[in-house]
């Protein structure tokens, strides 16, 4: 029998053990936690960054056993691939046709997650100054373009889709952002994208019923977005990593489509030099049209579909971006994803 | 009278006046200064305002100095970014600058072998070197460092090179004449005999280092002025855009002033000379 005072420092002394054995094992987990960098395409924050913040910052990457020690802007896709293939992050963010093109000149990268499963490209003019109601209206405009950028290729894969006689449209070399130009009106018309320059223009125009725009995915052009990109050597050394960092993204992807008033809130606490609407009508934009399709209700968010991929390469080996097409399972793979397909 | 006032009679409080105008020191220069300054910002508010031009072309200065104001907290802090990739850079290829020259000035081998690849790297745009450098290096500050070293250094070099060439050859047999060795010679009669040459590339060393800067900013990077500028121009934030160019500018000026500080105080007999020859000159009427 132990009276209580035995009792008590027992009790402490076994508490005590406990608490030291919990605290061990906590600190064992954090420190087998890995760590890894995030390099995104382009140079501002835009809504479908989200779920990299989210993750981050919700906690979801670290439930996975991921510690996210680096979220790095960039300065284009095709620039991302190639940090991508040389291994100087783990992940990117980047326009998956440019990937494809990076992949084609020996970059060892492969797409695991599509985000936009739709292409987020459209042309555009003002309403008043060049309407563009229908592909064909382009024909007397003139577009800024930059020749080595995705913009290009995809505005000549909408004109070869509709017929558009490109001799009767002015191509006007420009180096990005084109939206000053369009709005001075020194071009008429752009290709831009719905999900990130196109919400800040409209901003500035003074709303979208001010702008014409014709989007890729309703005039032919079929082709993915942006999407998350890895190296083989990652894959091939780490592969449940990636496991574990896809599912936390798609969680994380889930909760910017369900609830993206949150989402604009931990952008904005990322970054307050942004625009909050603009943040969530780039949301919206890529919630309306391009985060989800037939194909990712069947088979699960971010899912690849092959025919789309086909239809990709077909664009750039058209338009000779690419002289020698990769082999499309070298490109992207789905085994992450954990869809039903 | 004086032998100078035969040459100018009757004129000469007026002629030392001018003279001494000449030189225009301290205040009168810095008023100056600024009230060009303010002139031109006052011609370019006006123009907006009567032109109607829209802001994101070219906000008025009043709207991109309000911009500044109220992003003052990010525009130090990203400012001072830039100043330390800056003040680096600077370094490096201020010194790299001064030490390759006095390698190229001092054996031929080395003239003769370096210089098709100083003047390589001179004419190469630096805007070519940048990404290659952020691809290999990373985005981190030491590729940025080096950026701004590799542009900074030529003017350094081809200045100091000029200077130590300058030195009198009878400088050389007064050491020689004394016991001296050529390389006593070299550090304690070039050297210091081509400092104002050395503070004229390093003067213009100086606006190069701003400009990579900026430039590396461009190629990677989240933070600084440059990064700042690109922002705001994908983000058709124009005011901010100017703000940042102000920012920029300001910086610029303080950066090159502080050299000339610099060479105020550690090359004060090219300016005593100086206004000792100004002395001398006899403008005719």
């Amino acid at each position: 029998m132990i009276n209580n005072a035995q009792f008590g420092s027992s009790l402490t002394k076994w508490g005590a053990t406990v608490a030291l054995a919990v605290s061990l094992i906590g600190t064992a987990a954090a420190q087998t936690a890995d760590k890894i960098t995030i390099q995104l395409d382009f140079t501002y924050i835009r809504g479908n960054y989200a779920p990299f913040y989210i993750g981050r910052d919700k906690g979801i990457f670290k439930e996975e056993g991921i510690e996210v020690t680096e979220i790095r802007l960039g300065r284009g896709s095709a620039d991302t691939s190639q940090r991508i293939g040389q291994g100087t992050s783990e992940f990117g963010f980047a326009d998956l046709p440019t990937m494809l093109a990076v992949r084609s000149q020996g970059a060892p990268v492969k797409a695991i997650v599509a985000t936009n499963v739709v292409s987020p490209l459209a042309m555009l003019s003002l309403k008043e100054r060049a309407p563009l109601k229908k592909p064909k209206d382009l024909e007397g405009q003139s577009i800024a373009v930059t020749p080595a950028l995705s913009t290009y290729y995809f505005f000549r894969a909408f004109a070869s889709a509709n017929g558009v006689d490109l001799s009767k449209v002015t191509e006007v070399s420009a180096a990005p952002p084109y939206e000053p130009l369009l709005l001075a009106g020194r071009v008429t018309a752009l290709p831009g994208y719905i999900d990130a320059e196109i919400p800040i223009l409209a901003a500035h125009a003074g709303g979208y019923d001010k702008l014409d725009i014709l989007r890729g995915e309703d005039y032919g052009y079929k082709a993915f977005g942006t999407g998350v990109i890895t190296s083989d050597k990652v894959i091939n050394e780490q592969p449940k990593l990636v496991e574990r960092f896809v599912r936390a993204y798609l969680k994380a992807f889930k909760f910017a489509i369900d609830k993206p008033q949150e989402a604009a809130d931990i952008l904005m606490a990322v970054d307050a030099k942004l625009d909050r609407n603009v943040l969530l009508d780039q949301l919206d934009a890529d919630i309306k049209h391009t985060f989800t399709n037939a194909s990712t209700e069947k088979c699960g968010l971010g899912y690849m579909d092959p025919e789309r991929w086909q239809s990709t390469l077909n664009v750039l080996v058209t338009q000779k971006v690419i002289s020698s097409a990769p082999k499309l399972e070298d490109v992207y793979t789905n085994r992450f994803i954990g869809g039903r397909c | 009278m004086t032998s100078r006032d035969a040459i100018s009679p009757g004129n000469t409080e007026k002629a030392n006046a001018l003279r001494s105008a000449w030189i225009l020191e301290g205040p009168t220069r810095v008023f100056l200064g600024a009230a060009t300054f303010l002139v031109v910002l006052l011609l370019w508010e006006g123009a907006v305002r009567v032109f109607g031009v829209a802001e994101y072309v070219i906000p008025k200065p009043t709207v991109a100095i309000a911009a500044l104001i109220e992003n003052w907290k990010l525009i130090l802090y990203y400012g001072w970014i830039t100043s330390v990739e800056i003040v680096l850079g600077f370094i490096a290829g201020g010194l790299g600058g001064i030490l390759l020259a006095i390698a190229v000035h001092r054996y031929l081998v080395v003239e003769a072998a370096l210089n098709p690849l100083i003047i390589f790297f001179q004419i190469i745009p630096k805007i070519a070197l940048a990404p290659i450098f952020l691809l290999w290096f990373g985005f981190g500050l030491g590729p940025k460092v080096l950026l701004v070293a590799i542009i900074a250094f030529f003017p350094v070099t081809l200045n100091t090179i000029a200077g130590l060439v300058a030195t009198s050859p009878d400088l050389g047999h007064l050491v020689q004449s004394v016991g001296g060795t050529r390389s006593q010679y070299l550090w304690r009669v070039q050297l210091p005999n081509a400092m104002p040459h050395i503070f004229a590339g390093l003067k213009i060393a100086m606006t190069f280092s701003v400009i990579g800067a900026v430039v590396g900013e461009f190629t990677g990077g989240s933070e600084g002025l440059g990064y700042l500028i690109l922002f705001s121009s994908s983000q058709v934030k124009t005011p901010l855009l100017f703000a940042a160019l102000l920012a920029i500018a300001a910086l610029g000026l303080v950066m090159y002033y502080a050299i000339v500080l610099l060479e105020y105080w550690m090359v004060p007999w090219e300016r005593h000379l100086k206004q000792h020859q100004m002395q001398n000159i006899q403008w005719p009427r």
